[in-house]
């Protein structure tokens, strides 16, 4: 950094000076997060609002000849999914707590739980496919896939997230209660849990 | 910083300069005024300076016209070089009951939203003009400062758009709706057909003399609707495979082809001839010479040719062939 | 608390950096050609990058109206010079499939590829961090990455003209069932879907850094109200693009799997089999949700620069600056309340209808205002007739024109006969081709000073303003004058239908004026060219005017402000009476008795 430049001067008075107890709520990168965040509700939120549309105007849901969807695994996943964010949350709580050795041990249950859900999922997913749906079989077949696969793909992603989150942890990068990485993969983790509920219930259960 | 700046002198160029952008934004409206000598003049000399790409024009497009073998049709009307210039590009005359009202509509609207503009033009104008920059003259600073007057000016000019142009909108298009979109004919004096578009053609059926649709007496033709003058027309429409768009631009109604939906509208034609039906909406490739003929004949004339059509088409039904059966039931609630 | 003045600086210094900092911004000094021109994080080489690439994007979709026009004005004639090679099997004549590509590839490259890397991208990324008074954006990384997903979502657009059976050719708006690969087959339209979701997640990208950027970089003493109209356009249409591409990405995306994995989305019953029940008419719902918001994003920041350009160069201040804030927004929330206009003739219920034919309407009522402020600033103004202020003075035009007829299309009765035709066409060239290009044009000119130091030509930027804003105002009303006689849009060959023959003259005159448009723009880029080394050298504040990035030298340097400003005054401090003998107040500079703070 060229010596020629520098912050405002400490004489300003203004915004820079604040102390921390006033300071906003969310952080630089939490802001940017919150955008995206409601970016992809605006996206999923199409999603499940498109196939309500399509859902409503129905009289008979599954139509005939098509196996409702399996109600056992998927609330199963969800209580999974849920008991993920759960400890993520609680992970977040110690963090912020500066207790790292709890974020580790809840972080990581959190990100293994978030595995098993995936794999759940699957097992969904192929249980569909078993039962001869395929995703051309009608509009049944395409609205279930879709929501499911869809959703899915997105927390593998996630995951991902959730696990570089984990590995680093495990690596020791992590020593102030400050650390943003974290908590936007929570963020995310949340989400992702509560568009599985809407989905879910909208999709298995209406 | 630079705090003092001389203006610029305002000199012969400068004045050259202004009066040469006046005079093209002057020069830019006249084009567009009606009837103005500017267009013709243009005209004249895109003729001269292209005869030869016009007469090849001329010559080309015909060889495009693919439509050979089909009769000829007197349609629309025709370009008439010493007309008036809004009459001659005017759309196709309005033969429906309801195509004045909208003809009335647009005409209120571009005359009302021509004065909005012409303010607008002549505001711009001005004050590029009066408040030019030039020595002596200082900006006025209106920071919290503007009067009552001041601020309320725009508001009121805003207010004067919304009432003589918005409401009288807003209150022909619920009339327009009320009135006409869906107040559907009922009765027995109604023409019932429907319509089914497909790439690239147009399907008509009427629902023959027994008055219904899908059975051995239909009629059904291929890019030719025939309708009796003063019977309102209902009419159906589903389209087989892409959307399509009904445009019969001498009723100034229009309507979309929806695959899987059914959609309606109704017209009542006031003169007998020959019009032109287009497909206004993207279909694929032919979708630009995708049209048909509305033939409009006197009740009598109607008649006889419905009923010869309808023994005609019973006598020539073939229950074998599931293409004839592209109708759909009627019903009300469609 | 600790009274300890050096553990207070510690603090703040971790506050800043997680919630303001203005210094952690600034990354090194660039070195390598690599990271100076091509993989750069500053802002301002981003904002050229854009600028660059939607110049040529814009080069390519207005050589394809180019062509479509000739298909209008010279039916069946080969096009000059390159139809040759284009279409050898036609002797250089146009086909009608290939017309289709056209005018969807003119329609998709102009607002997707051209108009927003111009006004959104290069604006935006230009101007908010030397407007706010910040080193760079928020999220620098993410600046670049938004850049290189566009770049490469162009480069799929471009890779889709050619793979076999062509580019796609069902309409920018791609409606199924013709999108469906029943009935358009073949990789093209494919691969326009993807491209187009790719340009989606740039623009997010794009979206989330400005919005950030905006509320948390702001130069201390800033408020909201002290932010140039330019900002407030930008941040508006950032938000409507936050919201709104994911639901064009989600209609795409499902039109995707439509395509290529059988579901049935947009497929309708009566022609696939029984169970389908998808509905062709969900997809204009979600096309439009985002299309109509869209239109505004392209102009919402051309709205807000216009704003600011004519108060500069009226020497005034922006006329109801709040009033303006306030207008841009309403019509932000209301965008996405009328966008059944675009679906009047599909049957909607009369419910829906009158719903958006009053809600249309009433869009009108925040646009007027913030119109008529416009010419507010201009009265009683000391006019200077720079480039970006003809620029300016043509968007208006241009703006006023378009938005009136929009009045046309509002109604239902009157669209319904409108629907489709030229006059459409011509009434959305007007309000978004026209007046966000000329607004684009202006930005350039107007920042091309703090890019290099010198200045545009001025005579040949009114050469260029004269011999682009006349042919674009004679071309779009002559649409809509045969919009009006009843031609529909999408047509290759119009003169098949005897009532539409007599409008070839109009044609061909349109024609004319598209030619002279086209090459006009060849004055523009040369004297960009031209002016980057050989344009008249200038100060740091040839505009004379207060806004934070004329305080910094020009070229602006990498780190931008050696300080960050404090803000005390608003953007438009110019001829304050309080003042005398000073043209301009800066942003950053406190002068007792109009200063806020």
């Amino acid at each position: 950094m060229p010596a020629e430049v520098s912050s405002a001067s400490a004489s300003s008075g203004v915004r820079m000076q604040q102390h921390p107890s006033e300071r906003a709520k969310l952080t630089n990168s939490q802001l940017g997060m919150l955008v995206a965040i409601a970016s992809f509700t605006m996206l999923f939120g199409t999603m499940l609002l498109s196939y309500l549309l399509i859902r409503a105007r129905q009289n008979v849901w599954p139509p005939i000849g098509v196996e409702p969807l399996d109600k056992q695994i998927t609330t199963l996943s969800t209580i999974v999914l849920l008991g993920s964010s759960i400890f993520v949350h609680h992970a977040i709580k110690a963090l912020r707590n500066s207790n790292f050795a709890q974020f580790k041990k809840y972080w990581s249950i959190g990100t293994w739980s978030g595995l098993v859900f995936l794999a759940m999922q699957s097992v969904f997913v192929m249980q569909m496919w078993q039962q001869g749906l395929r995703v051309e079989s009608g509009i049944f077949a395409s609205i279930s896939y879709t929501l499911v696969v869809f959703h899915a793909l997105h927390v593998i992603v996630a995951w991902g997230w959730m696990l570089a989150v984990h590995l680093k942890s495990l690596a020791g990068a992590y020593k102030t209660p400050t650390v943003q990485n974290p908590v936007l993969a929570s963020w995310m983790w949340h989400f992702l849990d509560v568009v599985w509920v809407l989905t879910c219930v909208l999709l298995v259960w209406y | 910083m630079m705090q003092m700046k001389t203006a610029r002198r305002n000199t012969m160029k400068t004045k050259l300069i202004q009066f040469a952008i006046v005079l093209g934004m002057a020069f830019s409206l006249g084009m567009l005024a009606p009837g103005s000598g500017a267009q013709s003049a243009l005209q004249t000399v895109v003729r001269t300076a292209i005869p030869e790409a016009h007469a090849q024009t001329e010559e080309t497009y015909h060889q495009l016209d693919t439509t050979d073998g089909a009769q000829t049709h007197a349609v629309g009307k025709e370009a008439n070089p010493n007309e008036y210039f809004w009459n001659r590009y005017a759309p196709p005359h309005s033969i429906s009951t309801y195509g004045h009202r909208i003809d009335w509509l647009f005409k209120y609207t571009s005359w009302a939203a021509f004065v909005f503009f012409m303010i607008m033009v002549i505001a711009l104008g001005y004050f590029i003009i009066k408040y030019r920059e030039r020595p002596g003259h200082k900006a006025y600073y209106t920071h919290g400062k503007s009067t009552k007057s001041e601020k309320w000016a725009p508001k009121f000019l805003d207010l004067a758009v919304f009432v003589s142009l918005d409401l009288v909108l807003m209150g022909s298009s619920y009339l327009h709706t009320r009135d006409i979109m869906w107040n559907y004919p009922q009765g027995e004096d109604v023409v019932k057909v429907q319509i089914m578009p497909q790439q690239w053609a147009w399907n008509f059926r009427y629902a023959g003399k027994d008055g219904i649709f899908n059975t051995p007496d239909d009629i059904t033709t291929i890019n030719e609707l025939r309708i009796p003058k003063g019977t309102p027309v209902l009419a159906q429409i589903k389209s087989k495979d892409v959307i399509h768009g009904f445009m019969a631009p001498n009723v100034r109604s229009q309507i979309d082809a929806i695959p899987g939906l059914i959609t309606k509208f109704w017209f009542d034609a006031t003169e007998t001839g020959d019009f032109e039906i287009a497909c206004y909406h993207l279909c694929g490739t032919a979708h630009y010479k995708m049209k048909a003929f509305m033939t409009v004949m006197e009740e009598s004339d109607y008649e006889e040719w419905f009923v010869e059509s309808s023994e005609w088409a019973q006598a020539a039904y073939d229950a074998e062939d599931p293409s004839v059966k592209w109708g759909w039931n009627w019903s009300i609630n469609n | 608390m600790s009274d300890n003045n050096q553990d207070q600086t510690t603090e703040v210094k971790a506050y800043n950096k997680l919630y303001s900092n203005h210094d952690d911004h600034l990354h090194p000094e660039p070195t390598s050609i690599w990271t100076k021109y091509i993989f750069s994080f500053d802002h301002k080489v981003i904002a050229k990058q854009f600028l660059v690439y939607g110049l040529c994007w814009g080069f390519l979709g207005a050589l394809m109206s180019v062509m479509i026009r000739w298909c209008l004005a010279q039916p069946g004639v080969p096009f000059p010079i390159i139809g040759q090679f284009l279409f050898p099997h036609t002797g250089g004549v146009i086909p009608p499939d290939w017309y289709s590509s056209l005018f969807t590839m003119h329609g998709t490259i102009m607002i997707f590829f051209a108009l927003t890397p111009l006004i959104i991208g290069f604006l935006g990324n230009y101007a908010i961090p030397l407007m706010i008074g910040a080193r760079d954006m928020l999220f620098p990384w993410l600046n670049m990455a938004s850049f290189w997903v566009f770049f490469a979502s162009g480069l799929i657009m471009l890779y889709s003209i050619f793979v076999p059976m062509g580019p796609s050719s069902v309409g920018w708006t791609s409606y199924p069932t013709l999108a469906h690969s029943q009935w358009t087959p073949g990789p093209g339209h494919s691969l326009w879907l993807v491209a187009l979701f790719l340009a989606g997640v740039s623009s997010l990208m794009g979206a989330i850094n400005y919005i950030s950027t905006i509320i948390r970089l702001r130069a201390p003493g800033m408020r909201w109200r002290d932010l140039p109209l330019t900002l407030w356009g930008i941040f508006l249409t950032s938000i409507l693009n936050a919201l709104f591409l994911p639901v064009l990405a989600a209609g795409l995306l499902l039109l995707l799997i439509d395509r290529e994995f059988g579901t049935t989305f947009f497929l309708a019953a009566s022609i696939s089999e029984a169970g389908t029940q998808g509905d062709p008419i969900l997809y204009q719902h979600l096309f439009w949700i985002f299309g109509h918001p869209e239109v505004y994003i392209v102009i919402l920041p051309a709205w807000g620069l216009v704003s600011d350009l004519l108060s500069f160069f009226a020497r005034k201040p922006a006329f109801g600056y709040r009033a303006t804030a306030i207008s841009m927004s309403a019509i932000s929330v209301l965008s996405a309340l009328v966008y059944g206009h675009h679906m009047f003739t599909t049957g909607l219920s009369p419910l829906l209808t009158a719903a958006f034919t009053t809600l249309t309407l009433l869009i009108s009522i925040p646009s007027g205002i913030f119109f008529l402020n416009w010419l507010g600033t201009l009265w009683r103004g000391s006019i200077r007739f720079t480039n970006p202020m003809l620029f300016s003075l043509g968007m208006v035009f241009t703006f006023g024109l378009g938005g009136l007829t929009g009045l046309h299309l509002a109604a239902v009765s009157t669209n319904i006969m409108l629907h489709n035709t030229y006059f459409v066409v011509g009434h959305f060239h007007l309000t978004m081709a026209a007046s966000s290009l000329l607004a684009s044009y202006a930005a350039v000119y107007f920042y091309f000073p703090k890019m290099y130091g010198r200045m545009m030509n001025k005579r040949l930027g009114q050469a260029h303003f004269w011999l682009s804003f006349v042919p674009i105002v004679y071309i779009f009303v002559t649409m809509m004058i045969v919009g009006y006689a009843g031609m529909h849009r999408r047509t290759y060959n119009p003169y098949e239908y005897n009532y539409l023959q007599h409008l070839l003259a109009l044609n061909q005159y349109i024609g004319v004026a598209v030619a002279i448009a086209f090459f006009a723009q060849f004055i523009f880029v040369f004297n960009y060219w031209r002016s980057r080394h050989h344009g008249v050298k200038c100060g740091s504040n040839p505009w004379e005017i207060g806004t934070l990035e004329w305080t910094i030298p020009s070229p602006a340097p990498y780190y931008n402000f050696k300080e960050i400003p404090v803000v005390h005054n608003g953007p438009h401090e110019l001829s304050n009476p309080k003042t005398p003998g000073r043209l301009f107040i800066p942003q950053d500079e406190y002068v007792e008795g109009v200063s806020h703070s």
